[in-house]
């Protein structure tokens, strides 16, 4: 066994006098302040022992504890306690003392610092009759104790207060030769002195340590302050005002004066693919929840997207399926509107881009960009597929990216390292349609000048970064791409299937996708209202925020405003990027090919209703990293957080009306606690306002349970269905606590509509809420009112969630596990074994 | 914290009365209150206590070494990891990684109160890092998998799902 | 709660399996792995044990309610609770699939290389380095596998945890030393928390860790060859042969054999065999050590009997020098004639109850013989025990047989008795008793050499009755007492 101490460092004097007072045999080495001997640890820690099993300890109390338990002796209660509180009490109150005494000099503020811990310690003493701490013999706390408290003790500068007990037994502890000794070698001279070297080597004191990691560990509760207490106590009582009406929405939203005007969209998504959980988390489900909240909050706001039709993939599935691709995207657009309805997406307008209008706006755009020489023609190598009979379109063209040599680069940008690059550009380029090499041929094509547009971009995304709120990704993304500087586009494409280019020369050939995609906003708003350019070329009145997973955030932050910069027509620029990581898929990516994952119309099969796929969605959003969907993670937050949390909350405050009260609230006569309960619920509402007006949807979600959790946390302390049995007494106080939990309960209903539209829907009806409490209890920072009146009468309450088993879960595992092999090209809704469903729908009619 | 934590340990031990456990200080110190009057103070000294109370010593260490391995880490519990700062997780985590790359538990080869009050400790971190991290610090991760799994510990505290198969390759750090 | 007996031989790492099951599930088990319970090579290869396990092999299950199961994973499998077998068909079929990776993947390689190092098998460079490669590709599969989990299946020791470790136990005894084993941490982590719950504790002991890789032990490796057959030309002479020079190579050659009574087996057969080489046989002391000493010299006897003629001179020294205090005569006859079925078979039981009684020769002499045809036979035959009480009694080992046979005890002087010595020894007579001719007779007197070397000597003498492969009956005595070493002067073993 072996022992590492070092001069001057005070923990060691404590593992000496151990060694020397129980006699184990062990060897010692000295060692340097600096020299690490537990390896694993980051930071040198002495004093350290190696134990013959090679075993290290770098605990000095547990150290302690070992030889003194070696040499026989057994550890009991009372010596926890005391290395207990020397740990985690005396020390770091210690340390600062020391600091200050040695390396600043200023003894009497040191002592200062213990009074109140060393008062401990005599209070301690003063219950004890034994010579020592724990014994009438010297244990291991004594030793512990007298070692950490010896440079304080020993020194008489240091006044410490008056102690007479721990100075009595400090003295007799030092009497003990092992100390003696113990203190010889380690602390030489004036102990105080003799710390300065190992103290200067200390890392900076922590003393912010003692931060609480805010809405990340559970029972962070917020203090409340009395103030705040019955600020929130008043304002419940006051109710719900009677003036606030919602207005209900009429169409077409369009922007009016005065109030906060938001435009949202959604990253449109194409035609021809499926959308799967990520792709829908990602774009319309984020935005969703966002335009749900901005409306209760009262903001006049408008929600609009669409599916990306033009391509050539479009083209050739038109020639798979022997349909023109017009009725493909007919086809196609049915498929995406069903799946977001079933997700009740309540998108304002859900439209496409291949009408009148996107040709319109965006050959208007085009033109502008011309005559203001925006724009710069260029003959450009393309892969063209001699076997296939045509140019090859970026997505149909695989091969080596140059930059970071990833295999399976597309030929528009690399998936790997993000960068956009030119299919000719690849290496090893390949047809995917048929596999063989295309051949480079010329062609005559449009530039769009973005170095041209640079220092205008740059000058607005300045201030667009200060003013709006973007993702901390998007940012970072739109930066690198800057700095890796800017290089003309090519706008235009030799296709059929897209927005003819207006110009002679160019006849044959339409734009490119990523080039009137964006456009896309813009007319199928025009769809929905002739007064689109109140939205979009309104930037004093408008903001505007777009959502997408992080791949498409350069075209929305860098090409799509030039062209519009560069259309100098007062476009509505992005304020608010929201992009998204990627979502994965259990272990795996998700991947249609392959079966892999869960796509868009497979959800409602599985018998989970729409509102849970929200919620779960929502509560994995990867926002600052990648996230991953899983099955039993899905039916774990269901069970833990939907049933028991939510559901069981919402679903007890309701019976107790119901039940105790004939439906009808019972009478408020609040007390401390329950305004205490009332403040919090207050509070995390604010949280919650504050979150998601930041788009932080995930976090929000969470103040939505520590609601919930509290509610339930209150009725299970306040125990109402006793009460409601006892006396007069506690049967008003059984009155107040449902009164409390069912209005707790409306105010879930607000919070909980933006994710969950039907459950908050059916919560109303079952507390048969007034119309107006969502918007009114959401408006401004967010009030907690008192909505349900006394005598209100609620409707019928039943449970809100069902339980998901394990059972069923591995059901739908397997199944979207990939097992399925590819799936079949047109048939997106599969016939599925109706297991999985029917299981769920058996559990609800028990 | 401490008073569902050692509610939670006192179910894990199988201790069926609960006891008298209340909070001092604002550091909220749990003390408990003996039938004779005298009280302990301190989250792992009551720990350790009801252990011992509910026979099942081996969970604080069956030799004298393993003994000093399980107070190290308890000791590690309170006055690291316990309100540390956001700085401080990823040492910890990383020195945590490095220890239990031949370990299954932090003293030993069996459960003890070390692997449960730093399971308590840990959770609030481990269920807030996204699958890289949880990947990085994969035997931190393995360990916690395990833990939580292991009957009777997890009781207060919600199951953080892990995955089995890496989706990130290591060269991606 | 399963509750039996586990026969094997020591140090079986099969065996292990489902020993360190029983710790988990409370199984209550019995292991027979030793003497008077289970010898190996001999208990193992007796009608009693074949008839429920017909390999011959172990580890061998009997369960205290008569259940029998043979193959090691079958027998760990019944003898372990739900949790350790899996407790979802998913987890079930995981557990399966670890079990299989052992035999399928790990023993092979793992054989091959540490049999070598055992001395139980030659070495062979090119066999060893492609096993060396084996268990690196195997070791690493196992290593990935545990970078994420603590255990093979789930989060609890199962089934897949206690086959593996056992299969890998041999390897991390003799050859994984440190810089071998060290790019497989996981494996090594998983390895060493398992050996160190108490449940493999108890079973396995202290397992120590291997620190320098075990090379092929050539030495053992010679020892444990059968030695070369020439005192066999000398059987060939026949009775006349009572050379001194072969009769003490033979007995040497016994002798040895008796030493080492597990065989090697050759190497293309089945391993746990080889590896009982290792195991040891404890000394038993002398059961009749109790009786006082005898003026019937039975050695003596016993020579005359082998090398002289019957009638003539050996009967007639028997009475001649028999010690009635000292000896008994025993008439005992089969109880169950009806189960005989082939002829051979039957003889078959004979001489396993011999092989069985081995240790009694040096006290004991009968001739048994066998009367009638096929499924129409019976056996009876005359013993001489030291002591006045069936010799059976005196040890475990002898007990197996002996009730299945009717024992009288003959008075001495009577006529019946003077009858029958002379009609059993002789093998010819009327045998009035029996009813039924004489087909075989089997003499008990000495312990004769190997199977190997005594199926070379049925093979030189052409014997008519080959036995089926899987009755690994040690020998067949014909009737003639030529195919037997001739007495000597020396003392048997």
């Amino acid at each position: 066994m072996k022992l590492f101490v070092s001069e001057g460092n005070p923990q060691c004097v404590k593992v000496l006098a151990a060694l020397e007072h129980t006699g184990v045999k062990c060897d010692l080495q000295l060692l340097g302040h600096e020299e690490k001997v537990v390896s694993f640890l980051s930071r040198p820690v002495l004093p350290a022992v190696l134990l013959p099993s090679g075993q290290q300890l770098f605990s000095a109390n547990a150290i302690c504890q070992y030889l003194f338990e070696v040499g026989g002796k057994e550890i009991t209660d009372t010596s926890r306690q005391l290395l207990e509180w020397e740990a985690t009490e005396l020390q770091p109150v210690l340390l600062q003392a020391l600091h200050v005494a040695v390396l600043q000099g200023k003894s009497s503020e040191a002592g200062t610092l213990l009074k109140v811990t060393l008062s401990w310690l005599e209070q301690f003493l003063s219950g004890k009759s034994t010579q020592f701490l724990t014994a009438e013999t010297v244990e291991v706390a004594d030793i512990v104790l007298w070692s950490a408290l010896y440079p304080i003790l020993s020194d008489s500068d240091l006044n410490a207060g008056e102690l007479h007990l721990v100075r009595g037994w400090f003295k007799r502890v030092s009497q003990l030769p092992a100390c003696t000794k113990a203190v010889q070698a380690i602390l030489p001279g004036k102990a105080l002195s003799a710390l300065k070297n190992f103290l200067q080597k200390q890392p900076a004191l922590h003393t912010q340590r003692r931060e609480n990691l805010p809405s990340e560990t559970e029972e962070a509760e917020h203090v409340m302050t009395e103030e705040e207490i019955e600020v929130a106590g008043q304002t419940f009582s006051g109710g719900l005002a009677e003036s606030r009406v919602t207005v209900e929405r009429k169409h077409p939203v369009l922007p009016k004066e005065g109030k906060r005007n938001v435009l949202v969209t959604s990253a449109l998504p194409y035609v021809n693919n499926v959308p799967h959980l990520g792709n829908i988390i990602g774009c319309v489900l984020s935005a969703d929840v966002f335009s749900r909240y901005g409306r209760l909050r009262g903001w006049n706001l408008l929600y609009v997207c669409g599916t990306d039709e033009y391509g050539t993939a479009t083209e050739n599935k038109a020639l798979e399926e022997g349909l023109t691709p017009q009725q493909i995207c007919d086809k196609y657009f049915a498929i995406h509107d069903a799946i977001y309805k079933w997700f009740q997406i309540d998108f304002d307008y859900f439209g496409r881009t291949t009408t009148q209008q996107q040709t319109e706006i965006s050959q208007n755009i085009f033109f502008r960009l011309l005559e203001r020489g925006f724009l710069q023609e260029d003959t450009v190598e393309q892969l063209r597929c001699e076997h296939c009979q045509r140019f090859l379109a970026d997505r149909f063209v695989e091969g080596v990216c140059p930059h970071c040599k990833y295999p399976e680069a597309r030929g528009d940008q690399c998936d790997k390292c993000g960068r956009l690059i030119n299919a000719v550009e690849l290496k090893d380029p390949l047809c995917k349609v048929c596999g063989k090499t295309p051949v480079i041929r010329t062609s005559k094509h449009l530039f769009l000048n973005l170095p041209k547009l640079e220092g205008e971009l740059e000058k607005w995304l300045e201030q667009s970064f200060s003013t709006g709120d973007w993702t901390a990704n998007a940012k970072q993304i739109t930066r690198s791409w800057l700095r890796d500087g800017l290089k003309p586009r090519c706008i235009t494409r030799d296709l059929k299937w897209g927005t003819p280019v207006p110009l002679e020369e160019y006849r044959d050939k339409v734009f490119y996708v990523w080039f009137d995609a964006p456009i896309g906003y813009l007319s199928i708003t025009a769809n929905y209202t002739s007064d689109w350019e109140k939205w979009w070329k309104n930037p004093q009145q408008v903001e505007l925020y777009n959502f997408m997973a992080k791949d498409n955030v350069p075209f929305h932050s860098v090409v799509f405003p030039c062209s519009l910069l560069g259309a100098q027509d007062n476009y509505t620029l992005v304020n608010n990027l929201i992009a998204t990581e990627y979502l994965n898929y259990e272990d795996t990516k998700f991947s249609k090919s392959r079966g892999v994952g869960v796509f868009g119309d497979m959800a409602k099969d599985t018998g989970i209703p729409s509102d849970v796929w929200r919620f779960y969605l929502t509560y994995v959003r990867p926002e600052g990293q990648d996230s991953s969907f899983s099955w039993a993670d899905l039916a774990l937050k269901n069970n833990s957080e939907l049933l028991n949390n939510l559901g069981n909350f919402i679903n007890r405050a309701g019976m107790f009306v119901s039940k105790f009260f004939n439906g009808c609230v019972p009478e408020i006569v609040l007390q401390d606690e329950d305004k205490r309960i009332i403040a919090q619920v207050a509070w995390e509402l604010k949280q919650y306002i504050q979150l998601l007006d930041k788009v932080r949807i995930r976090d929000a979600l969470k103040c939505v349970l520590n609601v919930s959790r509290h509610g339930n946390q209150y009725i299970q302390i306040n125990e109402p269905w006793k009460k409601i049995k006892g006396g007069d007494e506690d049967r008003k106080r059984a009155g107040t606590v449902t009164s409390v939990s069912v209005n707790v309960a409306c105010l879930l209903s607000a919070m909980l509509e933006p994710y969950m539209p039907t459950v908050s829907q059916t919560i109303r009806t079952q507390l048969q809420a007034p119309d107006n409490c969502a918007s009114a209890m959401l408006g401004a920072e967010g009030y907690f009112l008192r909505s349900l009146p006394t005598g209100h009468r609620i409707g019928t309450v039943s449970p809100l969630f069902q339980k998901l088993d394990s059972e069923q879960i591995e059901i739908l595992r397997k199944k979207f596990g990939g097992q399925q092999g590819p799936s079949k090209k047109s048939s997106t809704t599969e016939t599925k074994p109706p297991t999985a469903a029917e299981h769920i729908a058996n559990q609800r009619k028990k | 914290m401490a008073l569902r934590e050692l509610s939670s340990l006192e179910k894990f031990v199988g201790l069926k009365r609960q006891k008298k456990i209340s909070t001092q200080g604002e550091r909220k110190v749990p003390v408990l209150q003996n039938n004779n009057g005298s009280s302990l103070i301190g989250l792992v000294t009551i720990s350790s206590h009801l252990v011992s109370e509910a026979k099942k010593t081996e969970l604080l260490g069956e030799s004298v070494e393993q003994r000093a391995v399980v107070q190290q880490w308890l000791e590690y519990r309170l006055t690291r990891l316990d309100n540390c700062s956001q700085d401080e997780v990823n040492i910890i985590l990383t020195e945590l990684n490095e220890y239990l790359v031949d370990k299954v538990y932090l003293a030993g080869n069996s459960i003890t109160l070390a692997d449960a009050l730093m399971y308590y400790g840990i959770h609030h971190i481990i269920s807030e890092l996204a699958v890289q991290q949880k990947e990085k610090y994969l035997n931190v991760t393995r360990w916690f998998d395990h833990i939580q799994h292991y009957p009777g510990v997890r009781h207060h505290l919600p199951p953080v799902i892990v995955l089995r198969n890496r989706v990130y390759q290591s060269n991606q750090h | 709660m399963a509750a039996g007996t586990l026969y094997t031989y020591p140090e079986n790492w099969r065996a292990f399996k489902a020993q360190i099951a029983a710790q988990y599930s409370g199984a209550r088990l019995k292991v027979a792995s030793s003497p008077p319970a289970f010898t190996f090579g001999q208990t193992n290869r007796s009608p009693a044990f074949l008839s429920n396990f017909p390999l011959g092999k172990v580890p061998a299950y009997q369960g205290d309610d008569g259940f029998c199961l043979f193959e090691s994973n079958a027998i760990a499998h019944y003898l372990s609770n739900d949790a350790l077998r899996g407790s979802t068909p998913q987890a079930r079929a995981q557990v399966l699939q670890w079990v299989s990776f052992a035999d399928s993947e790990i023993i092979p390689p793992a054989s091959a290389w540490v049999f070598p190092t055992l001395g139980i098998m030659q070495f062979n460079k090119q066999a060893t380095e492609q096993a060396k490669e084996e268990v690196k590709r195997v070791l690493a599969v196992l290593n990935q596998h545990l970078n994420t989990c603590t255990f093979l299946v789930g989060e609890r020791v199962s089934l897949a945890d206690i086959t593996v470790v056992c299969s890998l136990l041999w390897l991390y005894k003799q050859v994984l030393e440190p810089a071998f084993r060290q790019p497989y941490p996981n494996v090594n982590r998983w390895f060493v928390t398992c050996i160190n719950q108490p449940q493999f504790k108890a079973v396995l002991g202290e397992v120590k860790l291997c620190e320098k890789m075990a090379q092929f032990d050539a030495k053992k490796f010679a020892e444990n060859q059968p030695k070369k057959e020439t005192p066999l030309k000398k059987e060939k002479a026949g009775k006349e042969a009572g050379k001194q020079q072969p009769q003490q190579q033979q007995e040497k050659k016994e002798k040895e054999k008796k030493k080492e009574e597990k065989k090697p087996a050759p190497p293309a057969e089945e391993m746990d065999e080889c590896e009982a080489a290792l195991a040891s046989e404890p000394k038993t002391k002398d059961p009749f050590a109790h009786l006082p000493k005898s003026s019937f010299v039975l050695d003596e006897f016993k020579r005359k009997y082998s090398n002289e003629d019957t009638l003539t001179v050996a009967i007639p020294h028997f009475w001649e020098n028999f010690d009635r205090e000292g000896y008994s005569i025993w008439y005992s006859e089969y109880r169950f004639p009806e189960e005989l079925t082939m002829t051979f078979m039957s003889c078959n039981l004979i001489t396993g109850m011999f092989q069985r009684l081995d240790k009694l020769r040096k006290n004991a002499f009968a001739s048994v013989i066998l009367f009638g045809m096929n499924n129409s036979s019976s056996i009876s035959g005359i013993w001489v025990f030291r002591g006045q009480d069936l010799a059976f009694t005196l040890s475990e080992d002898w007990q197996i047989d002996y009730e299945s046979y009717s024992w009288r005890k003959l008075d001495v002087d009577s006529d019946e008795c003077k009858t029958m010595v002379k009609e059993y020894f002789a093998w010819e007579g009327e045998f009035k008793h029996v009813g039924k001719p004489f087909s075989q007779g089997k003499i008990f007197k000495k312990a004769c050499a190997t199977e190997d070397a005594h199926a070379k000597v049925l093979n030189f003498f052409g014997s008519s009755e080959l036995l089926p492969e899987n009755k690994k009956v040690v020998y067949q005595r014909r009737a003639s007492r030529s195919a037997c070493a001739p007495g000597g002067a020396t003392s048997p073993v």
